[in-house]
């Protein structure tokens, strides 16, 4: 499936499989801001046809503030512990989704981040997540 | 209502039945399913929860449309590559216009992961 990169953007490689089957994820630089993003296609869509699916939202929502728990910590390797979202609107066909993730802890052991998806500036879903730091104690 | 979303065909196949007051789904972790060790993707896990919750939203709202107002999971074990996965969900609470539920998904028999949601009965006002 090709997707053209959006302005701005660069197109992320990707290592996971999974992440690789429902992708592309693209990138961008924000005055010091990574934005995570991917374009709603047919693949994604939920059983109306028009809205994507709630799978796919969640899974972009991990993926996105997994690039934050992951390369803004030192490239250590972590692992999702909980992910909690509410979805405000859900998205349509061709709209482009985007991630704003910060930490609002880090201990040695435990991350926890916040991510804001929007659609322009509409927020879309809101996010927090916790994530453990492998082979920390 | 249920016919099968165009993005649970695509990372599928996933098989759901109903019992009583409970849904349930079967799924198979392939290949494609996997994050970078080698387990399936917490995204993966994540759709498999919101599936089975999802389907069990539909089944006990009369026909009414339902949509998820928050879902919440705890990664509490992996699951391997082959591994059968299992995942069950039942309704916590009904009211006229809210459902709350909670489901569990295990890998050969294991835990992988818990998950609550909260979802809307009848049109967004």
């Amino acid at each position: 499936m090709s997707a053209a990169t959006p302005q701005g953007f660069f197109s992320q490689e990707l290592i996971d499989p999974f992440e690789k089957f429902v992708g592309p994820l693209f990138e961008k630089d924000e005055d010091g801001q990574r934005v995570v993003a991917f374009r709603v296609d047919e693949r994604h869509l939920g059983s109306d046809g028009v809205h994507v699916h709630e799978g796919q939202l969640m899974t972009f929502a991990d993926a996105s503030m997994g690039c934050t728990a992951y390369w803004d910590n030192d490239h250590v390797p972590c692992a999702t512990l909980s992910l909690q979202v509410s979805f405000l609107r859900f998205p349509t066909l061709g709209e482009l989704v985007e991630c704003r993730a910060r930490f609002t802890r880090k201990t040695r052991s435990i991350l926890f981040v916040e991510g804001a998806i929007s659609v322009g500036d509409e927020p879309v879903m809101s996010a927090t997540s916790l994530w453990k730091v492998l082979g920390a104690r | 209502m249920s016919s099968p979303s165009a993005f649970e065909a695509h990372v599928g196949p996933i098989s759901y039945t109903h019992a009583g007051n409970g849904a349930s789904l079967t799924f198979t972790i392939d290949a494609h399913h996997l994050n970078g060790d080698g387990y399936i993707h917490g995204g993966m896990m994540m759709t498999l929860a919101s599936g089975v919750l999802g389907e069990l939203a539909r089944t006990v709202s009369g026909g009414a449309p339902t949509a998820p107002l928050s879902v919440n999971c705890d990664f509490v074990g992996p699951g391997p590559k082959d591994a059968a996965v299992v995942g069950k969900a039942e309704v916590t609470r009904q009211t006229r216009t809210v459902l709350f539920t909670s489901a569990e998904l295990r890998a050969d028999g294991k835990l992988m992961m818990t998950a609550t949601g909260v979802y809307r009965i009848g049109d967004a006002s």
